[in-house]
């Protein structure tokens, strides 16, 4: 088993080096976009275990990636919704999304919620 | 106090025309009494009609009474041309001074109006102006005439009620027709063209049928079958020419009637003289009321017609220049009144016939409510159909199209309908006001849609600088740096939680805030809820009670909202420290959670405001602790949505219990608020 796939798709390029720097760190393998068409490319070269999704994004937003991405792939990586809006927990719950946080969040949190979820995906994998 | 006829005007009257009106007052009393004596019965001082008590009366009311030694020294004068003893005619005078006085005093405290115009005045004047007081003067004149030796004991009686009579008469007969000719008529009853001829015309016919009746044309004795016919034209000028109509034609016909049966002519002359007498008085008394208290009754009517049609008039000014439309209409559907701004705002053109009924106004536009805007209004959806048909107000916001110049768009209207009832609680129509409020709901939605954006805007930058302060953090850096960095974050998280705030209060406001129910045990979120509660402070001990392990069906992110910010509440308000207390009480529907501290308490003045959006207690005291005074409202609001309560017992120095319950299971998937609750 190598190590979990992580793709971060956000626009403000700061905060997402700054989520690549620290999932790195932690231990995933990180892959980024800044926005959702570039994403889908992403995915196609290699599927994320688990992506990072901000919802409002040029040329692509994250409803009409998430969209796409479940077309395509249906529910073959989960996804966390980044979000600032207000109604993030019902957008997530539109686009099918696995779990949600709010901006701003503490990085202890964003790690706690990325294992937890990344577990949950290897779940049914680690089986004998 | 009461108002005499002209208060008002006495008060600048100068002493030359006091005596101006006083001369004329003697003189046409000496005028009235020598006329008044043509028509003598005794000695030449107990008279049929007695004229002056009349005019003494109608001078007294319209100027005042201090003009009585005018009217004692015509009395005076009177009595003694007719060669009666100086001392009876000083009593004489005195009883005829006597009774006016007393008349026009009595009439000016019972607020007599001198045009008369009213029933309640001729009934006053009648009593206690005409009757009353002349019984008195009577007496006292009767007395100073035996007294004097003019009367022997033997006549008392019969002189004293031919006096009573004569002065009762004159005052009703004269008095009336001064007055009402002597004050400014006030409501007119007859208006037009052709009152002039009209006024001929009556008068005329009267005055025929007066001759007619009394000159003895018909009959010489006994009564005349013709004798009513004068009451048809009595009627006629009192109900076409108002008060003083009715004055000039009693003063004609009884004047003709005392004339002619003065000279033995007529119905009521031929009989014995007490006949005669009693006749003559009771007809007069019968022509004076009657046409008094017709003229009063037609004025009545026609003031109350003035001023209802004087209130229409400006109440359809008013109505259509105000700036919301306003529609009534009866209870079967058929539009009695609808002002201008309605045609306005249902772009109605003034030329095309108006509709009559609620149908037709429906018609006219496509309605549509803003809660269901997929199928346009039924009739009976309108507000004002509603509004008959639960006989309570209505309150809905529309949507009109209406074409402005060149483009279509839509208006919104805000409409409030409420049901007329009479006094039987009769269902009588509806009233609705139409208020055009598009240009509010596009500033509401400008200002939320900036407060939604900015706070989406700023949630970005500074989820980035929270991440980047603690990025280093993580990496140990050196004590001095990593105080700075905690600052940082702390900055980070406050400027966090204003924009969650405002979002939240804009949310609320627009009734957008959704919860996300789930079955919650409460043991899983008070006690991380406490911990972090416990990290800002030092000196607090927040302690969990009772039966923690309560199962709710909430949005947890919510109701860890709502205690956080009561939290907060606690420790702020709690500056000296101490315990807080966190108890959680379940009951069979719902679980009660409270929050006790031993602080400052909340002052008596802002309790009613606590809960209010933006307002801060202790706001410029000691005791202010900054923020936007919007938690508690936030709390609230979100133990309402879960269909909860919040409320507090407070004592000052002493401290606070917020107290909120939450129903173990909810009722709505998603807390979608009412309309009623919607907050514009």
């Amino acid at each position: 088993m190598g190590r979990e796939k992580i793709l971060i798709v956000e626009d403000d390029v700061d905060l997402r080096t700054l989520l690549v720097d620290e999932l790195a760190r932690a231990g995933y393998d990180v892959s980024e976009a800044g926005n959702g068409r570039d994403a889908l490319e992403e995915v196609q070269r290699s599927m994320p275990d688990l992506i990072l999704l901000d919802m409002r994004m040029p040329i692509m937003d994250g409803w009409n990636f998430a969209s796409e991405f479940h077309r395509l792939h249906d529910h073959m990586a989960r996804i966390v919704v980044l979000s600032a809006s207000a109604d993030a927990r019902s957008h997530a719950q539109t686009i099918g999304a696995d779990a949600c946080l709010d901006k701003p969040f503490k990085l202890d949190q964003l790690m706690a919620l990325v294992s937890a979820q990344v577990a949950i995906g290897r779940a049914p994998a680690s089986g004998p | 106090m009461p108002v005499g006829c002209n208060e008002t005007r006495e008060r600048q009257v100068s002493w030359s025309r006091e005596l101006v009106r006083g001369v004329l007052i003697v003189a046409a009393y000496v005028i009235g009494g020598r006329l008044g004596l043509l028509l003598s019965y005794v000695h030449g001082n107990v008279t049929l009609v007695w004229p002056p008590t009349g005019i003494a009366l109608a001078a007294l009311l319209s100027w005042g009474l201090r003009q009585w030694p005018a009217v004692a020294l015509g009395a005076f004068l009177v009595t003694a041309s007719t060669g009666a003893p100086v001392m009876g005619a000083i009593g004489t005078a005195f009883s005829n001074t006597f009774e006016v006085v007393v008349g026009a005093h009595l009439l000016r405290q019972a607020g007599l109006r001198c045009e008369l115009d009213r029933i309640r005045d001729v009934v006053f004047f009648v009593a206690i102006g005409a009757l009353l007081p002349t019984i008195l003067g009577a007496a006292i004149g009767t007395l100073s005439l035996y007294l004097t030796g003019v009367v022997p004991a033997g006549r008392i009686t019969e002189v004293m009620l031919v006096w009573w009579l004569g002065d009762a008469m004159g005052a009703l007969i004269v008095c009336p027709a001064l007055l009402t000719w002597a004050t400014p008529v006030s409501i007119t009853v007859s208006r037009g063209r052709w009152r002039t001829f009209e006024a001929i015309a009556a008068f005329g016919l009267l005055l025929a049928a007066s001759l007619f009746d009394f000159s003895g044309l018909i009959t010489t004795s006994g009564i005349n079958p013709m004798l009513y016919s004068v009451f048809p034209f009595v009627m006629w000028t009192a109900v076409r020419f108002g008060q003083r109509g009715a004055a000039a034609a009693h003063l004609l016909l009884t004047g003709i009637a005392v004339c002619f049966t003065a000279a033995q002519i007529g119905p009521f002359a031929n009989v014995s003289v007490d006949l005669s007498l009693m006749y003559l008085h009771s007809y007069a008394a019968v022509v004076v009321m009657t046409s008094l208290l017709l003229g009063a009754a037609i004025t009545e009517r026609q003031g109350a017609r003035d001023h209802a049609e004087l209130r229409a008039l400006e109440l359809r000014v008013i109505l259509d220049t105000m700036v919301d439309g306003v529609v009534v209409s009866d209870s079967d559907r058929r539009i009695t009144m609808l002002n201008a701004t309605m045609h306005d705002l249902f772009g109605l053109k003034l030329a095309v016939p108006q509709p009559r009924t609620l149908d037709e106004l429906r018609a006219r536009t496509v309605l549509r409510d803003t809660n269901a805007p997929e199928v346009p209004l039924k009739t009976e959806e309108l507000p004002l159909a509603l509004a008959m048909k639960t006989g309570r107000p209505v309150q809905r916001r529309l949507i009109v199209p209406r074409s402005g110049a060149g483009s279509e768009r839509e208006i919104l209207l805000d409409v409030l309908a409420a049901p007329i009832h009479d006094e039987n609680r009769n269902l009588r129509g509806a009233v609705a006001v139409w208020r055009d409020v598009s240009e509010a709901a596009r500033f509401e939605h400008v200002k939320q849609e900036f407060i939604r954006v900015a706070a989406h805007e700023l949630k970005t930058p500074v989820a980035t600088v929270r991440g980047y302060a603690e990025s280093i953090l993580r990496s140990s850096p050196a004590t001095p740096l990593r105080s700075k960095l905690e600052a940082i974050i702390r900055g980070a998280d406050r400027i966090a939680r204003i924009t969650a705030d405002m979002l939240d209060v804009s949310q609320l406001q627009v009734g957008q805030l959704q919860l996300f129910p789930k079955a919650v045990n409460l043991s899983d979120i008070l006690g991380p809820t406490a911990s972090e509660a416990a990290q800002g402070t030092t000196d607090h001990r927040i302690q969990i009670t009772g039966q923690t392990d309560a199962v709710v069906v909430v949005d947890e992110a919510r109701v860890v909202q709502v205690l956080r910010a009561l939290l907060s509440n606690a420790i702020k308000y709690s500056p000296a420290g101490g315990d807080i207390t966190v108890h959680v009480e379940p009951a069979t529907e719902e679980v009660r959670i409270s929050v006790t501290d031993r602080g400052i308490g909340i002052p008596a003045r802002d309790q009613a405001r606590i809960f209010e959006c933006f307002f801060r207690a202790h706001s410029g005291t000691a005791h202010d602790r900054g923020g936007l005074g919007v938690g508690l409202y936030i709390a609230r609001e979100i133990v309402q949505m879960h269909g909860g309560r919040m409320w507090f017992e407070t004592q000052e120095d002493a401290g606070s219990t917020f107290t909120f319950t939450l129903p173990r299971h909810m009722e709505c998937e998603h807390g979608a608020r009412e309309d009623s609750d919607r907050r514009g």
